[in-house]
């Protein structure tokens, strides 16, 4: 029961990172990035190249990592997003065509099967009477590090301020002098990127493939689905609440667990159409 | 080049008649092609009348896989025969786009894009997890259809004549669809739902109606698939075919609901025959094919044309609709 618990906690804070990701690039693009799940899977792949093949030290390919998906992400968001001129139906079959290609690279370079990554600290340690992995806990850490980071971020610094000013309105943010531009590909940077560290720290704990992407896909999309599309404090809530279902599910309703997410969401969308902690002015039509 | 009345008329025997005779002669890659063409026209006919009320479905593979599943249950478990079961799917599948459409269809926003996704691929893993539909090796060996007269079932003749049939009927509905007042009330809808709904347009009515024509076709095609390829799988329903449906609308041309599905599932089947066994690459080039079509030929290769001299695309604003920010 513990260990299940340890599972449940490091799985949902796994999915703190990919849901507040998309949580951000959704606040620019106003569409949901359905390559999203690609960007994680494309961040666990750049790592592996940079810890394997170019035999860069642990912390430093994983920054590395980040911040070369990040990139990607800014120079998409300002390439390829914003000359579409915020159509909607043009914008989807972008991200539906960087999914496709991403996808294509990986397996085209990597080939199909799975892979992982050793771990940076192997060995266990006793928490509460079970035996824990201790990457685990270090995988626990940086994913809190990283959302602590992000909410120091957005709360308390100028370019915080500017990423929500111009998620709430993005003609009033640039009329206050806010150049929207690179704040928009900053935000879907740091989204990517969010996206890309989940996907590093999966890979350390269990593995990665080229077609991972749309499972953590759906996952994003269940929890922010739940937690309310603009929200960063709801999605850390579904979060945990999807990550029970994934992580004790198997155990109350064996393979289909997950379905059990699905109709979480189901009852809720029923009773609050936003999600918990939705508000109405974000991606509504 | 404008064609009268008449013309249109004879051409639209002429062809048809023309494609009927082709398991005479053409070889039995060809026919192969022709099928998956005809399969791609039907499910890209799905979600393009869906894009035409204004709704995004990244989730058209779900029918093929409903109706796919239900027809080989019934044939292979219950032992009915291959066209009761192949209709009762298509049935099937209508139900469950009624069902989906109801709940979804009246939320604002994106969220008919987001849950049709997540309701296709958690269908596929549903399927995947549950023995009776043969879980993650799937189902085989469904009996197909017997033979009817000199056409045989046993070669590809008979079920190319069996997708050329559903081809028709299909193009004829979404024809009919098009170019009636229920098409243009798509086409308003589409524009802008408020707006329409303030002249009186029932708007719910009108999405859920093409959801469920979109996806009783899809489904019937998805069955017709399951007893052509005699076996199938979770991972032949995978969110690469929904995009396949995208892919072939998009290229052929947004503008018309049947002929820019056909000419761009035309193009698909080509492609696809010698793309599949690098499924790699396949994606790959996909993707890119996506995004130059996006880019530079939005609206698709039926304006290429228009767009040569120099006609502007006005006709469908809505596909450009830009989001309040």
């Amino acid at each position: 029961m513990v260990s299940l618990s340890v599972y449940w906690v490091t799985l949902s804070l796994n999915y703190v990172l990919l849901a507040t990701g998309l949580t951000l690039t959704i606040s620019i693009m106003r569409v949901v990035n359905l390559a999203h799940g690609h960007f994680y899977m494309a961040g666990a792949f750049v790592f592996l190249v940079l810890f394997k093949q170019a035999h860069l030290y642990y912390g430093i390919a994983i920054l590395l990592s980040i911040v070369t998906v990040g990139g990607l992400g800014m120079l998409i968001e300002a390439k390829l997003y914003r000359p579409l001129g915020g159509r909607i139906a043009p914008s989807i079959v972008c991200m539906s065509g960087l999914l496709l290609i991403l996808e294509g690279i990986a397996v085209v370079v990597f080939g199909p099967d799975f892979r992982d990554i050793p771990p940076l600290l192997a060995g266990t340690v006793n928490v509460g009477g079970t035996v824990v992995g201790i990457e685990r806990i270090l995988v626990a850490c940086v994913a809190l590090l990283a959302m602590a980071g992000l909410f120091y971020l957005l709360r308390y610094t100028k370019l915080g301020k500017s990423m929500r000013a111009t998620a709430q309105d993005r003609e009033a943010a640039s009329l206050m002098g806010i150049n929207v531009g690179l704040v928009s590909s900053v935000s879907m940077g740091i989204g990517v990127a969010l996206a890309a560290l989940a996907g590093i720290q999966i890979s350390a704990v269990y593995y990665i493939s080229p077609f991972v992407g749309i499972g953590a896909l759906v996952t994003s999309i269940l929890v922010i689905t739940l937690g309310g599309m603009g929200s960063v404090m709801g999605a850390f809530i579904a979060a945990f609440v999807i990550g029970a279902c994934d992580s004790f599910g198997p155990m109350l309703v064996g393979r289909y667990y997950q379905l059990l997410g699905l109709g979480i969401i189901t009852l809720i969308l029923l009773l609050r159409p936003l999600g918990l902690l939705g508000t109405p002015f974000e991606v509504s039509d | 080049m404008q064609l009268n009345r008449s013309a249109k008329l004879v051409l639209g025997f002429m062809i048809p008649a023309l494609i009927a005779c082709a398991p005479l002669f053409l070889p039995s890659r060809w026919q192969h092609i022709l099928i998956m063409w005809a399969v791609w026209t039907i499910v890209g006919m799905g979600w393009l009348v869906m894009l035409r009320v204004g709704e995004f479905s990244a989730g058209q593979v779900v029918f093929l896989a409903i109706g796919a599943y239900a027809a080989s249950v019934l044939t292979l478990y219950f032992h009915w025969s291959f066209w009761s079961a192949w209709i009762v799917a298509g049935v099937v599948s209508a139900i469950f786009a009624l069902a989906i459409g109801v709940f979804v269809l009246r939320l604002r926003g994106l969220y008919f894009l987001v849950i049709t996704f997540v309701v296709a691929e958690m269908a596929r893993l549903a399927i995947a997890a549950t023995d009776y539909l043969g879980a993650s090796e799937g189902m085989w060996g469904m009996p197909g259809p017997a033979n009817i007269g000199p056409i045989s079932f046993s070669t590809k003749q008979g079920w190319f004549y069996l997708f050329f049939f559903i081809l028709i009927i299909a193009c004829l509905t979404f024809w009919r669809v098009e170019k009636s007042r229920i098409g243009r009330v798509y086409m308003y809808i589409g524009t802008s739902a408020d707006l329409a709904q303030s002249f009186g347009l029932h708007i719910m009515k009108y999405k859920v109606q093409a959801f469920v024509l979109g996806g009783f076709f899809t489904g019937l095609t998805g069955a017709a698939m399951a007893h052509y390829f005699g076996a199938i799988s979770p991972e032949g329903f995978v969110f690469y075919y929904s995009l396949v449906a995208q892919i072939v609308a998009i290229l052929g041309g947004i503008g018309h609901l049947v002929l820019g599905p056909l000419l761009g599932a035309f193009l698909y089947a080509g492609v696809d025959e010698y793309l599949a066994i690098i499924p790699g690459w396949r994606t790959l080039l996909m993707g890119l094919l996506l995004l130059i079509v996006i880019f530079f030929l939005p609206s698709g290769l039926l304006t290429l044309r228009g767009q040569f001299l120099g006609v502007k695309e006005r006709k469908f604003p809505w596909y450009f609709l830009r989001r309040r920010s």
